[in-house]
């Protein structure tokens, strides 16, 4: 990959999507890809934000619902895309409220150190950036992701919990 | 920058380290100058090749092992069993160090470095100074170490370091990287320009809306039959031979046979049959396991072994059958006492006291959990893995074991693997509405539950009578409780509707869990569980049904293992 492109810097692109109100952006450069709606097949023994596995092109991927995960309310199930991640624990797939595209936001209009309440993990904010008019916040979703336990009980006591 | 060249150094650095071990075991047997040749070129080309991707400090410990192996070769120094130690130690810290380099290019073992190093230059030193070593020092050694004419010196006190887990995550992650012979690849390559070819004819026709004229109609059927042919070759791909595993039995079994004084002689068959690299990385803690049972508890120690020859023997043997590959791991040591095994049994309460048992149900009882006839759990076989693991691993892989042996004559573990784990006849299930995946070697049998009578009724199972014997049955959906708690309320099979239940066996012993209905029977590709779901119990992989549909591969016997450990359920 070419950092240094004609136009301009890969790594300034953000992907954004909005959790009910609020509008985030992750980097593009961590963006697998990003695929339409799909059912997804529940899987037994995973915590409530995890809403099963998928499809695509052959290979079963995990989705995780971002809504769920950071107590976002779930007003109506609406079937919007799938972003698709590849972190160092494998491939996971995310559902955001909507989709809003991607934009270029250059370093300088990134506050890196803002003070502001989130809901998401601090640790993997990348700053708040400025976009539209518009406020985003700047995470590394990815790493949000690579760190999310799905399974909702550990291996040993599972079957007591469950019987 | 470099890391490209180092990555292609170490999958290079993890072949010669297997031929370096591979020529030391072949000097430990036999002291040759040809090995002792190879072994000196093994550890020269490594060196250079360390070098140049500028891994100095691996290169230094290397170096320093040449220097030896060069005085040995010069006819200096005499090979001594201390001097194959060293040499065969070496070569753990440098496979070890090469598997951290994966992961981290800077990583040096300090540690292991300090007293390894020491004792290379110690026994170079020894060589090269004042002449041969002297016998006085080591005449009590040398009575262990009756293989060589040469007395042994002080053998070096460097710490063998076994291969911890995390050396085996290091195996099985992205890293891991296969040799595959060029042909096998150019092959591939022919096939996906067919099929490209043969997709770019069915997107015209689908592009004009002919997709029913005969051409396109050729073109799918050719498609469909060059994907099936790119199937079985990519699965060929995965296929290694037994070599590199036959090569560590042999050492761990010397190594052992070392530190307990005894003589063995190893005995290799059938090194060049293949088996599918995914079922050798997992079998093969389980058969180091049973070759350090066989030479820990099977060979006799020295004086022990009557009118048999001196030195033991210990065979590995692989071969092609119908049912896929068979591993035999045979001893001529002490043999297992049946009589003891089963007093043992009665004891544990696994059987009545009067029971009629054949040898084989016997010896089955050593793959009991937590069984054990040793007199005192020694410290070598004793650790963490007991057999009933072994038989478990090789429960999951789809194969079986058999255990033959004469009392005084020797012991025969058999152990049969399928050659391909990636697709298995499988049962597709619905449970809950969602579909499931069972291998049907995990079953022993499918019955239906109203054609029997329900002996009593339990909270959340039944039980039933089974030819004589008592069988509990419990719904699959309490194993499988999804997010949406549908799974807590097993449904009830309709009037007239069956209600399915699969028979589970292990050891002997027998559970059943019902299900609401059987979709159908295929053979199904296994594919790998999704690293985020790898630690929930009971699920053996993913896989993709015809629908499209992404399904889970159920273990059963997982969750019958955990039932039948746990009590009997209460009326």
């Amino acid at each position: 990959m070419n950092e240094r492109n004609e136009d301009g810097n890969d790594q300034d692109r953000y992907l954004l999507f909005t959790l009910g109100q609020d509008l985030y952006g992750t980097p593009l450069m961590g963006v697998r890809e990003v695929v339409e709606y799909q059912k997804a097949k529940p899987i037994p023994h995973t915590v409530k934000a995890f809403l099963g596995v998928i499809n695509i092109r052959g290979e079963i991927i995990g989705v995780l619902d971002l809504r769920a995960r950071f107590q976002y309310q779930l007003e109506e199930n609406r079937e919007v895309a799938m972003m698709v991640f590849g972190t160092e624990n494998g491939t996971l797939a995310a559902v955001a409220d909507r989709m809003e595209g991607v934009v270029k936001i250059p370093k300088d209009a990134i506050d890196p150190t803002p003070r502001v309440e989130n809901r998401l993990p601090p640790a993997y904010l990348l700053g708040i950036g400025r976009c539209r008019d518009r406020l985003v916040t700047l995470i590394d979703l990815p790493k949000i992701l690579e760190r999310e336990e799905i399974g909702s009980i550990s291996g040993s006591n599972g079957l007591r919990a469950a019987s | 920058m470099q890391s490209e060249f180092v990555q292609i150094f170490l999958d290079e650095a993890q072949d010669v380290l297997t031929e370096w071990e591979r020529h030391c075991l072949a000097m430990h047997t036999q002291p040759n100058p040809a090995s002792c040749d190879a072994l000196f070129r093994s550890a020269h080309n490594l060196k250079g090749s360390a070098r140049s991707v500028g891994l100095d400090a691996f290169a230094r410990l290397i170096h320093k092992a040449e220097d030896l192996i060069t005085l040995v070769r010069s006819g200096t120094s005499t090979y001594s069993d201390s001097i194959n130690q060293v040499l065969l130690q070496t070569q753990s810290v440098l496979v070890q160090w090469r598997d951290q380099l994966l992961i981290d290019t800077d990583y040096v073992p300090a540690e292991a470095l300090q007293g390894l190093e020491a004792d290379l230059l110690r026994l170079s030193q020894n060589a090269s100074g004042t002449g041969a070593t002297s016998s006085s020092d080591s005449s009590e050694k040398s009575e262990a170490f009756g293989f060589f004419e040469t007395p042994a010196p002080q053998i070096p006190k460097v710490k063998v370091e076994t291969p911890k887990p995390q050396a085996k995550a290091v195996a099985t992650n992205s890293h891991d990287t296969l040799r595959v012979a060029s042909v096998k690849i150019d092959a591939l390559m022919q096939l996906v320009g067919e099929l490209s070819t043969q997709q770019a004819t069915i997107s015209h026709y689908l592009k004009n809306g002919q997709m029913q004229e005969q051409v396109c109609r050729n073109a799918v059927q050719i498609a469909a039959k060059i994907t099936r042919e790119l199937q079985l070759q990519t699965m060929g791909l995965r296929l290694v031979d037994m070599t590199r595993m036959f090569q560590r039995l042999e050492r761990t079994a010397r190594e052992l046979a070392v530190a307990q004084n005894k003589k063995i002689e190893i005995e290799i068959e059938g090194g060049e049959v293949e088996l599918d690299k995914a079922v050798l990385d997992q079998i093969l803690d389980a058969m180091v396991h049973m070759v350090r049972n066989s030479v820990d508890h099977g060979i006799e120690n020295q004086g022990e072994r009557g009118n048999k020859s001196e030195v033991a023997r210990v065979r590995f043997a692989a071969s092609q059958v119908s049912a896929g590959i068979l591993i035999e791991i045979t001893d001529d040591g002490r043999g297992i006492d049946a009589p003891r095994v089963r007093k043992k049994a009665i004891e544990l309460g696994l059987v009545a006291a009067d029971a009629e048992l054949s040898e084989e149900k016997i010896y089955d009882f050593l793959f009991y959990p937590g069984f054990s006839t040793a007199k005192e759990i020694t410290e070598v076989s004793g650790r963490g893995v007991g057999l009933d693991v072994v038989r478990q691993t090789i429960d999951v892989l789809g194969g079986s074991l058999r255990v033959s042996s004469v009392l005084g004559q020797g012991t025969s573990f058999h152990i049969t693997l399928p050659v391909n784990v990636s697709i298995v006849d499988s049962l597709v299930i619905l449970v809950d509405q969602e579909h499931y995946v069972v291998p049907i070697q995990e079953i022993s049998e499918v019955i239906d539950v109203k054609a029997h009578k329900i002996e009593t009724r339990h909270a959340d199972a039944v039980t039933i009578e089974l030819r004589k014997k008592a069988l509990t049955i419990r719904h699959l959906s309490s194993c499988l409780p999804l997010r949406t708690g549908k799974g807590n309320q097993p449904r009830k099979a309709a009037q007239g509707e069956a209600a399915p239940a699969m028979i589970i066996e292990i050891n002997g012993r027998r559970v059943g869990f019902e299900f609401d209905r059987v979709v159908g029977q295929h053979p199904i590709m296994i594919r790998k569980l999704s690293p985020y779901l790898a630690d929930l119990p009971g699920f053996a992989g993913s896989t993709i049904l015809a629908s499209g549909e992404p399904a889970v591969i159920l273990s059963p016997k997982v969750f019958a293992s955990r039932y039948l450990s746990l009590k009997e359920p209460s009326a």
